[in-house]
């Protein structure tokens, strides 16, 4: 399995503090579609044909980028590049993503079964099934912090898959738990290998702390809690 | 060909702009979800070609994905409600408690209850994404879970996202704590158990237990409701 390294035009979560937008509550019948690329990706996870969900996050947030950057090859027909793909349209073009990255299909083969409708267009035979990562049972990273200590969030700004919002960075907290040591899935996004399992803490944030000027004044009390890896943490005294 | 496809019969026009050779319609596809079901539709067969999966395993998955409802949820939580001890080990192990059911995990490597007391009114997000416990709420997220609107707003103002767009309105003086599903914990908030069900059934009380009271932007249902 080859690593696949971020995107240039790769681009992680965003999130808007300022968003005051409504929250449409209008529940909306779930596409067949969509239906069946979420259970094609479920069934391919369990018969561990890909090594984990990650992939396919990492995969979601390069198409994000993609239609941003309108850096558009031809899997993106001209009537769709002029709004953002919705959920179930994300996970295909996800999907497709992840399938070419581990060499299971190509573009020439998606485009020629796309247009073969039900015949089934001539392909090349499965090579082999994706190595799952080699995971490093072993060696436990000792957690380094304990339940009440102090910590901050680092500045960092990582290329590629992250899992820490980045409304929480340089944000100060405390540790309320240990939830486990659990393979880094910023890794295993970009299929890297050896994977190692790191801490992942629950973390207590104030609002105030997270939001300064823009805490509502209901919530000056009210906390959020996030889960952080261990290399997003940095002590506090 | 697939089983599954049944429901999107309809020969599907061709791609505007295609060169390819090719002996179908060229009318312009007009109809994005046609476009997409086509396009999800090639990924589902050439992956059959290639003996990843047949047909009717994904048929099944579909079906397995289709009957997992919130009654799961429920069912956890109004056996905590009328169980203390099944309470604490749902508490403590929230896998654990669903084998004791025998309700399915396996996808969920780990599941946290959170319990709504009179101090404390838990709700959950997800600001990454959309992770849900769908093995114990349903495969498919309500819309405005998956929204950018509740993403953004919810870790921000939750009172008033709870008010204003759910009708849900926590008193001052509980603690709301906003629970970030952005790693690898999916929470299930166990609601507050409504007062006048002391003597209500288990199975009663499973029918006051919704989808949303699980994620924290309702209570339970009244059972004057």
């Amino acid at each position: 399995m080859l690593e696949v390294p971020p995107t240039d035009y790769h681009q992680p979560i965003l999130h808007d503090p300022t968003d005051q937008s409504p929250i449409t509550r209008q529940e909306e019948d779930i596409s067949f579609y969509e239906k069946q690329i979420v259970a094609l990706h479920n069934l391919m996870r369990a018969k561990k044909q890909l090594p984990s969900f990650d992939a396919v996050r990492r995969a979601a947030e390069e198409v994000d980028g993609q239609f941003v950057a309108q850096a558009f090859s031809d899997e993106i027909p001209d009537f769709l590049r002029h709004r953002l793909p919705d959920y179930g349209e994300r996970r295909v073009l996800a999907m497709e993503r992840v399938l070419q990255d581990l060499n299971y299909v190509s573009r020439e083969e998606l485009k020629q079964q796309f247009q073969a409708l039900d015949e089934t267009a001539s392909c090349q035979p499965l090579a082999q099934v994706a190595d799952a990562p080699e995971t490093n049972e072993t060696t436990y990273a000792l957690p380094q912090y304990q339940v009440g200590d102090l910590v901050q969030v680092i500045p960092h700004d990582k290329a590629g898959h992250i899992r820490t919002p980045v409304y929480l960075r340089q944000k100060k907290g405390i540790v309320k738990c240990l939830q486990g040591q659990y393979l880094n899935p910023e890794d295993l996004a970009h299929f890297k290998s050896p994977v190692f399992r790191l801490p992942l803490y629950l973390v207590e944030f104030e609002m105030p702390e997270v939001w300064g000027d823009r805490c509502p004044a209901k919530s000056l009390k009210d906390k959020l809690r996030v889960e952080i890896y261990e290399p997003w943490l940095s002590p506090l005294p | 060909m697939s089983n599954i496809s049944t429901q999107n019969d309809e020969p599907l026009p061709e791609q505007t702009g295609s060169a390819e050779a090719h002996n179908h319609s060229h009318e312009p596809i007009a109809d994005d979800e046609a476009y997409w079901a086509q396009r999800t539709r090639a990924i589902q067969t050439l992956l059959a070609a290639k003996g990843f999966f047949t047909a009717d395993e994904v048929r099944r998955e579909i079906e397995r994905e289709d009957s997992v409802t919130p009654m799961l949820g429920a069912r956890l939580v109004a056996r905590a409600w009328v169980d203390a001890e099944f309470k604490q080990r749902l508490l403590a192990d929230g896998k654990a408690a669903c084998r004791e059911l025998d309700i399915d995990t396996a996808e969920i490597k780990r599941l946290e209850a959170v319990e709504n007391t009179p101090s404390v009114h838990h709700v959950v997000v997800c600001t990454l994404c959309s992770c849900y416990p769908r093995a114990i709420l349903g495969y498919h997220p309500p819309s405005w879970y998956k929204s950018t609107a509740y993403r953004n707003r919810v870790v921000v103002d939750p009172r008033r996202v709870l008010a204003e767009e759910f009708g849900t309105v926590v008193p001052d003086t509980l603690e709301v704590r906003v629970m970030d599903s952005n790693a690898d914990t999916r929470y299930l908030v166990i609601p507050l158990r409504p007062e006048g069900t002391e003597d209500w059934s288990e199975a009663a009380l499973r029918q006051l237990i919704t989808r949303d009271s699980m994620l924290g932007v309702a209570m339970a249902e009244s059972p004057h409701s």
